[in-house]
């Protein structure tokens, strides 16, 4: 092999490699590898080489794979089942496997290409190396090729000997030339014809339903000679090794059968290039954005609410962490919904950084001081925090109440509710909902579809409970309605519908959509009715303040686009209690009241007034009391101690305003000798105080849930450019050790096998355990199960190398 | 958004602003299918409930059109969830049909047989249906008729009784309208029901609910069965009917504890039919004494359940409801829906009043401070002796002496719970008491010297709560109740609200004891009255007895 050349010619040739064909990508290239393939940029690869061997791992492949819709998947197929024997295809052959023209397929190779799962030219295609076994053990459906099946059924080799010689293969051409005789359409057909009834129906069914079949007695005797009619078309196949039995009880049809029975096709329809459509039915934009609306006020009241029951008493925190169920159902009861509601009320204020641990000795879940931010703004700003946090979250609130593998109910707020596909999914569903043209919405089961058909490896994306779980809450928050986003989802997600990353863009979007969400809801009233039978109704919205000062001096009855609050003795009397006086409250609901205060209720006010109080209780920095009742008398005479804010309770008791040690101090100076008293009997506030937690970030999603943004991207790619320069700077090797370059291990491996096989030299580069490159001149005894024995040419020793410490080879 | 008068809340309440101008027409618009739960000054709360939707149904409207009044009054966005479920719950009645098929006999017909096979699934449907005739149809013996109805409504698939009815042995009867007709609410009542078949007609008290009795007895011209409360009542039935109709007194006859007639028309009370002995109920051969083809029950919120067994059996007779509410204390209202029928005609206490057919009402609370005396006994008092206590001190009785003083020219009721209290009213006031061991004809007696205005103060008990018409009390003093049932405020309050001759305002006191429970029951009564839309005052004992019965300036 030719030692490479400098990487700036790589793009005029044949890469020979993954790394080779990246390293000659361009940056725009590398961009949207990284933004496609998000693993891949984090942490950040050394260089081009060590983006490469990631890129190649199994682990990214599968999960790069199972992010593939189902075109990709079936051009994966295509390609993985032409290059089965090893080498590169070409974009005609794909196309001609996929049953459709070459300007289809295309794109979507080099969309392939670009996420790196294929690499090579634009006209020949190469799988990563483990992208056949990412896919499964039979790509678009078919079965093992015979000589395959042959190795691992070895009592079957007569049969295809038989076989053969029916398709007058001659015996030079051996199993190769069976395997191309066989896969031959004209020549199953011909086979075929001398079939007893039945039997192209029985190769049918296995071909459309995978091509393993399940029989009783796989093993069974059979003879190729036995021409009568009433052969079974089972034995038939067996006999001819058309099927061949793998194990007890299951057979295979060979790779090449299924491929001449689909005419030389690999995909048996051509392949699905298309979603499938979401039909629509009409759903008004008026309408949908109504309940939208109306959805979206009632989820911000609902954390509002949360927030103020929990800053009144916030929720202890489980010992296993988050809030238990008991906790929740008290949460529930306070917020008037149920108790699957208020799991998702407090999983949305939690994602939004508006509750969390207050950090104190006994943890508790508390608004945090973000809370205080957000309250103040208008319902459309503080909807947009909550749907967009909404849509990131890596957690599912419905999974609260369930019980986990071990029979305990999942807590909310806790890990065992954390779904990390949770936010993939619901972006695939809001982009897929985002093509749901204006003026009408989709049915569940059609997006259901979609999304299967989108990502038909990955079984969040197939799982209908999940998707109506996340439609559900989608319809909680106002997002979606009728089946459809709603004005302001659509102007919150963007038009692909997908929360991008969190850039001036996306704050943009979230102004649009408050300022849309805002203008569709009803304004807010600032008067309401009072009414004999002492109720208040509110026609709409109450400004905050009001509303606040209302709900201290009345209950609320009834809820929805009006608010029925009721007054009675108790709630007069909270309001009373809360500093308010009659005349206060009297004056508030008449400036409020639309209509003059019914007598009724002024009667309550002045009524509860006028026996509150009769036990007084107030709060006082410090207390003072002495026997002698002359010293009090001339303390509360005296000019200096006026700061204190002295007052007489009773001839032996002063309250102060100030606190004790003021108290203390100023007594002092005027010459007395006061005693401090311990702290025990000091009067505390009536009123709790509103808890806040320390600041706290809000949670962010994990790095690798969100593709980074294109800043990040390109600061990725300079970052590997500088390290494929460092590379090429880098001392030559010591004389007589060829350069190794860098090479998927794929292609290492195949090096290897050969070199073995041929029992030839190499030159194997490898990354010893601490990270440091070396080479080793080396004689490769046996490449097997990603070990390989060597011999080392330098010291006679038996080497055992792990395949990913091979970074190349090189000719020895 | 539109600017309708109506505001859907999600808990299927309706807040319907009144002076709203759509507020007439989008009053008229639900009704049919919405409860009136509460009518204050300025906002009106109806209820959305499976039983006003069946009511609906039963009436002929579809849920598309109560969707659409909904959507087209409303002020807001219709909560989603609220307009499914209308819909579905009013789909759910009428896939069961009660026929008469011929051949058969009467049958359950299922328009859904899902629905059917449901049913016919439960214990309870099992043992009151017959054979399976085909898919869609099961045979029901007709003694079951209401069972099943009543079985079918819990199950939440109220069945449509179309099997039609008996004509009953024929009897002429006619209205006698010489100098007076049926008001034009009444007429529709009539129609509303005869049109129906069977149900209940909702009038509130004072409206006239005896004369669409007779009208609907002019209707059927059968053999009609009357029940009523009580034995007072029983009399006055028979007094209008003799008036307002062909019927002689020989035609009509009373089936009471002191007399056992049966008549082309006969009057028998509640208690007469329940009453048991060893087990059975010996009158309750009444129901089949005649081939009745008509049945009316007055006051049907206050039906006893044994009638309700009864009158199960009655499916196949013509059946006639008088109400002033639907609400029922004890919860039955289904009952009522399934064995009486569906409410065929309902008109609102303020517009019948607003029309001039019932007086208008000012209610006010007189609250009494109680000397540190009584304060000190109520507070020491065993729990179940305190309502007593405070609803009787010597407090409250003073301030009603001074209330009646006040009305000096009025006809004034005295209306108590506590027989003591009441016969210490009767001495201090020189008024004659009225109370269970009264025999009815003195209390007839009594009755008729008030109405001729013979005498001017009457103090009664709990008997009077219902059904006696004293047209021409103008002031009722309510000085103890039954714990602040919201009943009997709508039916004393009722004792007021028949017409005056010179369109005066009726009073309404009720003297209550303040910071006790009968302020807490007190309280009750003025939301249910505040609901009804009555003008609603609160006075203290003090200005009461200091001269004035005006509020004070508030």
């Amino acid at each position: 092999m030719p030692p490479p050349p400098p990487p700036a010619a790589g793009r005029a040739r044949e890469p020979r490699s993954l790394a080779d064909d990246l390293r000659g990508r361009g940056e725009d290239a590398l961009v949207a590898l990284l933004r496609g393939r998000p693993d891949l940029a984090t942490p950040v690869p050394a260089d081009t080489g060590a983006l490469a061997v990631r890129a190649s791992t199994r682990h990214s492949v599968q999960r790069a794979v199972d992010a593939r819709s189902r075109a990709e998947l079936d051009v994966l197929a295509a390609v993985v089942v032409l290059t089965a024997g090893g080498g590169s295809t070409g974009t005609a052959a794909v196309a001609a496997a996929c049953g459709l023209p070459q300007t289809r397929t295309a794109p979507v190779l080099a969309r392939l290409r670009e996420l790196a799962l294929l690499w090579g030219t634009p006209r020949s295609h190469t799988g990563v190396g483990v992208l056949a076994d990412a896919l499964g053990p039979h790509p678009a459906g078919l079965g093992p090729a015979l000589l395959d099946l042959l190795e691992q059924t070895p009592a079957a080799r007569p049969r295809a000997e038989a076989l053969g010689r029916l398709l007058d293969v001659p015996a030079v051409e051996g199993a190769a030339g069976l395997s191309a005789r066989l896969a031959d359409p004209a020549g199953l057909a011909a086979l075929l014809r001398a079939a007893p009834e039945g039997t192209r129906e029985l190769l049918g069914r296995l071909d459309a339903g995978g091509p393993v079949g399940q029989v009783s007695r796989a093993r069974r005797e059979v003879d190729a000679a036995d021409e009568a009619d009433d052969v079974a078309p089972l034995d038939w196949l067996l006999a001819r090794a058309l099927l061949v039995p793998v194990g007890d009880s299951r057979v295979v049809l060979p790779r090449e059968v299924g491929l001449a029975l689909r005419e030389g096709r690999v995909l048996r329809e051509p392949a699905a290039l298309e979603p499938p459509p979401l039909p629509g039915r009409p759903a008004p934009a008026g309408r949908r954005d109504a309940l939208a609306g109306g959805a979206a006020a009632e989820a911000v009241r609902l954390v509002d609410a949360l927030g103020r029951a929990w800053e009144q008493r916030p929720a202890p925190l489980l010992r296993a962490g988050g809030v238990g169920v008991r906790e929740l159902a008290r949460t529930a009861a306070e917020l008037e919904v149920d108790a699957g509601t208020a799991a998702l009320v407090v999983e949305v204020a939690a994602a939004a950084g508006l509750v969390a641990e207050d950090g104190e000795a006994d943890p508790a879940w508390a608004p945090t001081p973000r809370y205080d931010a957000w309250a103040d703004g208008t319902t459309g700003e503080r909807w947009t925090a909550l749907a967009s946090a909404w849509a990131a979250m890596p957690r599912l609130p419905s999974l609260v109440g369930d019980r986990d593998d071990r029979g305990s109910a999942r807590a909310a707020l806790s890990d065992a509710v954390a779904r990390p596909q949770a936010p993939v999914v619901r972006a695939l569903l809001l982009s897929a909902l985002a093509e749901v043209p204006d003026g009408e919405g989709a049915d569940p089961e059609d997006l259901a579809g979609r999304l299967a058909w989108q990502r038909p490896r990955w079984a969040p994306a197939r799982d209908a409970a999940l998707l109506r779980v996340l439609l559900e809450e989608a319809a909680w928050l106002g997002v979606v309605a009728s089946g459809a986003l709603s004005a302001a989802g659509r102007a919150l997600l963007g038009d692909d519908g997908a929360p991008g990353p969190d850039d001036e863009a996306a704050a943009a979007r979230r102004r649009a959509a408050a300022a849309v969400l805002d203008e569709a809801l009803p304004a807010p009233v600032t008067e309401v009715l009072l009414q004999a039978d002492l109720t208040a109704v509110a026609p709409g919205p109450l400004e905050r303040d009001l509303e606040l000062e209302l709900s201290l001096a009345a209950d609320v009855d009834s809820r929805g686009g009006a608010t029925v609050y009721r007054f009675d003795g108790g709630t007069v009397r909270r309001a009373l209690d809360a500093g308010r006086t009659a005349d206060d409250l009297l004056t508030f609901l008449a400036r409020v009241s639309a209509t003059p205060v019914p007598q009724p209720l002024e009667y309550l006010v002045r009524d509860v007034a006028r026996r509150h109080g009769r036990v007084r209780v107030g709060s006082a920095g410090a207390y003072l009391r002495s026997d002698d009742e002359a010293s009090l008398a001339e303390l509360l005479a005296e000019r200096r101690a006026a700061p204190l804010g002295l007052r007489r309770l009773a001839p032996t008791v002063l309250v102060a305003r100030a606190d004790a040690a003021e108290v203390l101090r100023v007594l002092r100076t005027l010459g007395l000798a006061p005693a401090a008293e311990s702290v025990d009997g000091a009067l505390v506030l009536d009123r709790p105080t509103a808890r806040r937690t320390p600041p706290r970030r809000p949670p962010r999603p994990a790095p690798t849930q969100v593709a980074p943004d294109e800043a990040t991207a390109r600061s990725v790619v300079a970052a590997l450019r500088a390290g494929d320069e460092a590379v090429a700077a880098a001392p030559a090797p010591p004389p007589g050790a060829p350069l190794v370059p860098p090479a998927d291990p794929a292609v290492s491996l195949s090096e290897l096998r050969r070199a073995a096989a041929d029992r030839r030299p190499v030159w194997v580069g490898v990354v010893d355990t601490t990270g440091g490159p070396s080479k080793v001149h080396a004689q490769p005894l046996q490449v097997e199960g990603g070990r390989i024995t060597v011999r080392d040419l330098t010291t006679g020793a038996v080497r055992v190398l792990s395949v990913h410490r091979v970074t190349g080879t090189a000719p020895g | 958004m539109s600017d309708g008068p109506l505001i859907v809340q999600s808990d299927k309440t309706l807040l319907l602003e009144v002076d709203h101008p759509d507020a007439p027409a989008c009053r008229k618009a639900i009704a049919p299918f919405a409860e009136l739960e509460r009518a204050p000054e300025h906002v009106h709360t109806y209820r959305l409930t499976p039983l006003g939707l069946w009511n609906a149904r039963a009436a002929g409207h579809d849920a598309e059109q109560v969707v659409d009044v909904l959507l087209e009054h409303s002020r807001y966005p219709v909560p989603h969830a609220l307009l499914v479920d209308v819909a579905e719950t009013m789909d759910r009645y009428g896939r069961l049909q009660l026929v008469d098929a011929p051949g058969h006999g009467l049958v359950l017909h299922a328009t859904d047989v899902p629905v059917l096979e449901e049913v016919l699934r439960s214990k309870k449907v099992a043992p009151l249906v017959g054979d399976r005739i085909d898919e869609a149809t099961v045979a029901v013996h007709p003694s079951e008729r209401g069972n099943l109805k009543q079985v079918l409504l819990k199950l939440g698939w109220p069945a449509e009784d179309l099997a039609g009815y008996v004509d009953g042995e024929a009897h002429p009867i006619d209205l006698d309208t010489s100098g007076w007709d049926l008001r034009p609410y009444q007429a529709e009542a009539v129609d509303g029901f005869w049109d129906g078949g069977s149900g209940v007609v909702v009038l509130p008290c004072g409206a006239g609910k005896t004369l669409v009795g007779a009208g609907a007895m002019a209707k059927a011209r059968a053999t009609t069965l009357i029940l009523v409360t009580n034995t007072v009542s029983a009399r006055q039935w028979k007094d209008e009917l003799v008036k307002r109709t062909s019927l002689t007194e020989d035609e009509i006859g009373e089936y009471s504890g002191t007399r056992k007639e049966v008549r082309p028309v006969t009057i028998a009370t509640y208690q007469v039919l329940t009453t048991r002995r060893k087990g059975v109920y010996p009158h309750l051969e009444l129901l089949d004494a005649r081939d009745w083809g008509l049945i009316v029950y007055d006051e049907v919120h206050l039906l006893p359940a044994p009638i309700f067994r009864m009158t199960a059996d009655l499916q196949a007779r013509r059946r006639l409801g008088l109400t002033a509410t639907l609400v029922r204390e004890d919860g039955r209202e289904g009952e009522v829906f399934s064995l009486i029928g569906p409410k065929r005609y309902d008109a609102p206490w303020k517009d019948i009043e607003s029309q001039g057919y019932i007086a208008p009402a000012d209610c006010v609370e007189v609250r009494v401070t109680l000397p540190d005396s009584e304060r000190l006994l109520y507070a020491t008092a065993e729990p179940d002796e305190r309502y007593r206590l405070c609803a009787t001190t010597e407090s409250k009785t003073r301030v009603v002496q001074r209330v009646v003083e006040a009305s000096k020219g009025e006809q004034v009721l005295v209306i108590g719970q506590y027989i003591d209290q009441l016969d210490d009213l009767g001495e201090r006031l020189g008024a004659p008491v009225i109370k269970g061991e009264t025999s009815v004809a003195e209390r007839q007696r009594l009755f008729q010297a008030f109405r001729e205005g013979e005498l001017h103060v009457l103090v009664v008990s709990k008997v009077a709560n219902f059904s006696i018409d004293l047209p021409e009390a103008s002031v009722a003093v309510q000085v103890s109740g039954s714990f602040g049932s919201r009943q009997e405020e709508a039916q004393r309050l009722g004792r007021l609200l028949r017409p005056k001759g010179d369109g005066r305002t009726a009073r309404f006191y009720t003297v209550v004891s303040r910071d006790t429970l009968d302020q807490d029951f007190a309280a009750h009564r003025q939301r249910f009255l505040a609901e009804q839309g009555y003008a609603y005052r609160i006075l203290d004992g003090d200005d009461v007895l200091a001269g004035s019965l005006e509020a004070d300036g508030a």
